[in-house]
């Protein structure tokens, strides 16, 4: 099995595709961070209340790291997941290399572990790369210090400013982070379901981009209320309560299990697919 | 003679398509079995599901003493196979490729790769890009992937297909080679006769889904020999062959007939010639390669079909 996994791993390090994210990813980071920089004042229409003043600076790397995580979430890390994660299946079988595994001695089930893990491998490097990248580059041409978020309303009804040293903020941001990979996973895991269906990667990763659009925007129209508490989208946003001061555990873990259960549903059938399909490109 | 490869009852159906038709084979080991018939007669299919990739929908295919469908990881642990057009990593090396794949069987070294590679010729390649390989090159990358580390099955589904002559050429050689000295027992589909008269110890042809005919290749062919007879007054010399009962004339040209006879009995025909008052001036045998053969039974299978 972990033989099988250095192989996926081995073949995702030789492929363009899979540097697409982490290229972007650092692109975008350069992009916010310019204009963090050189901006007048942005960071107060774009990160805090209304009414708000600071003095000093509070632009440094924590808050890079922290208003890329709040934006990225929202479209281009699932995006770049689903890139890679739905054509871990569709992509060999579309290049003919699925057959070519399979006329192999490796029983279906463990070459299909060895896909979800790499996909969960992959969903986690991106994520925590963004994490580092945002610090890092905003660390290095805006300073380091002291954390400071803000929130009002979201999942938690928590408001106000928090202000956190720059170990705790550290601290925090990394189990934020840790959090939204597996919110990011969720997704990921509706682009490896539907890679098991298709023999072109388009459909999966356009598939689970246009499910989890639609259920973003299910989740925002009032006349779905009542079905907002199954969404998994509705759980994503989870990782604001680690940067609540009285970080809310018992919640976050409960969100937590839930878009678990929904990843485990989603590549559980598709494991029940794969078992049975007929390998015919 | 150990069995290899056991087809029962195997059937695939696609819908209301039967691709596969209650097909019944035995490989035993040592033999290079040509699996032959035209495009679309389920070769691929058969093959599929030798390997485990498409499930029977009737029948089982049990290889190395197990059944594919339901065992393939034992099944398969001493096979290679190479199925329709090579599924190859192109971004990755050719050595890289046979590494990959290989390490999935297990137990395969450097020393054995770059033999593989090196009775494919591709050796000097080795560490070139698949993705700058020609359709040959692939080709016989898919042929070494196969090959490597031994088996005692290699599955060959049109090996040829996309050669120059002279890769043709090399591949028959190979596949010979690797009976002949490394005791593998090969199954190599084709719908190229002459391949599988040069180099298949036994035959099996399939079309439409059936088995229409299987066995030796010389057994194939016995019983259909034909035999050209000169003689005088040839319409005349034809009745009389057709009243015998055991041969049949397929031809009548001016000053000679073509008769298909069972083994033996060319003599019996001459001897019946003459004294019916015949000049025969030439009897000559008449060699069936197994491309007429074959010819003849897809014209028998289509009339059937026809008829039906």
């Amino acid at each position: 099995m972990l033989k099988q996994i250095r192989l996926e791993l081995f073949k995702l390090t030789r492929r363009s595709r899979s540097y697409i994210g982490f290229a972007a990813l650092l692109g975008i980071t350069g992009l916010v961070t310019l204009g963090f920089k050189n901006g007048p004042p942005p960071f107060q229409e774009m990160t805090a209340p209304p009414g708000f003043v600071t003095v000093g600076s509070v632009l440094n790397g924590g808050l890079v790291a922290w208003f890329l995580l709040r934006f990225m979430i929202e479209f281009f890390l699932p995006l770049f997941v689903c890139v890679v994660v739905g054509d871990l299946i569709s992509g060999e079988a579309a290049e003919g290399t699925l057959k070519s595994m399979l006329s192999r001695p490796i029983s279906r089930g463990r070459l299909y572990s060895a896909k979800l893990m790499t996909a969960v491998i992959y969903t986690a490097a991106l994520t925590l790369f963004l994490g580092l990248a945002s610090y890092v580059v905003g660390a290095v041409f805006l300073g380091r210090g002291a954390l400071m978020t803000f929130q009002w309303g979201g999942l938690f009804e928590a408001q106000g400013v928090f202000v956190y040293s720059e170990g705790e903020g550290l601290v925090r941001m990394l189990l934020a982070y840790a959090f939204a990979a597996l919110a990011v996973l969720t997704v990921g895991s509706i682009a490896f379901f539907i890679s098991t269906l298709v023999t072109n990667s388009l459909g999966a990763i356009g598939g689970a981009m246009i499910v989890y659009i639609v259920l973003r925007l299910v989740g925002v129209i009032g006349y779905f209320d009542p079905i907002e508490p199954y969404l998994f989208t509705t759980y994503m946003g989870a990782f604001e309560g680690f940067f609540i001061d009285e970080i809310p555990w018992l919640e976050i873990g409960k969100y937590a299990l839930i878009l678990l259960t929904y990843s485990a549903a989603f590549a559980g059938a598709g494991f029940l697919i794969f078992r049975r399909k007929d390998v015919l490109s | 003679m150990e069995i290899v490869v056991e087809a029962c009852g195997l059937e695939k159906r696609f819908g209301a398509f039967s691709a596969v038709d209650r097909l019944d084979l035995v490989v035993e080991r040592g033999d290079v079995f040509g699996f032959l018939g035209p495009n679309g007669a389920g070769k691929s299919t058969t093959i599929r599901m030798m390997l485990g990739l498409i499930k029977p929908s009737n029948g089982s295919v049990r290889v190395l003493g197990n059944d594919t469908w339901r065992n393939r990881t034992r099944a398969l642990l001493k096979v290679g196979a190479l199925v329709e057009s090579p599924g190859l990593y192109k971004n990755l090396t050719a050595r890289q490729n046979i590494r990959v794949l290989s390490e999935m069987t297990g137990g395969i070294n450097r020393q054995e790769i770059d033999k593989a590679l090196e009775q494919t010729g591709l050796l000097d390649r080795s560490d070139d890009r698949v993705r700058s390989f020609s359709h040959g090159m692939k080709q016989r990358l898919g042929i070494a992937q196969a090959i490597v580390g031994s088996p005692e099955l290699v599955i060959l589904d049109e090996p040829t297909n996309g050669l120059d002559p002279q890769g043709m050429k090399e591949v028959r050689e190979l596949i010979k080679k690797l009976s002949k000295d490394y005791g593998m027992t090969i199954f190599l589909s084709s719908h190229l006769l002459h391949e599988v008269e040069q180099v298949c110890t036994k035959v099996a042809v399939i079309h439409k889904g059936k088995k229409v005919a299987s066995g030796s290749v010389p057994e194939l062919l016995s019983g259909k020999g034909r035999l050209r007879i000169t003689v005088n007054k040839p319409s005349e010399a034809a009745a009389v062959v057709d009243g015998s009962g055991f041969a049949k004339v397929d031809e009548v040209g001016p000053g000679w007939i073509v008769v298909g006879v069972q083994d033996g009995c060319a003599s019996e025909i001459n001897r019946r010639l003459v004294t019916a008052g015949f000049d025969v001036s030439a009897v000559i045998p008449v060699s069936t390669s197994l491309e007429e053969f074959y010819f003849s039974l897809m014209g028998a299978c289509d009339v059937e079909a026809d008829q039906a």
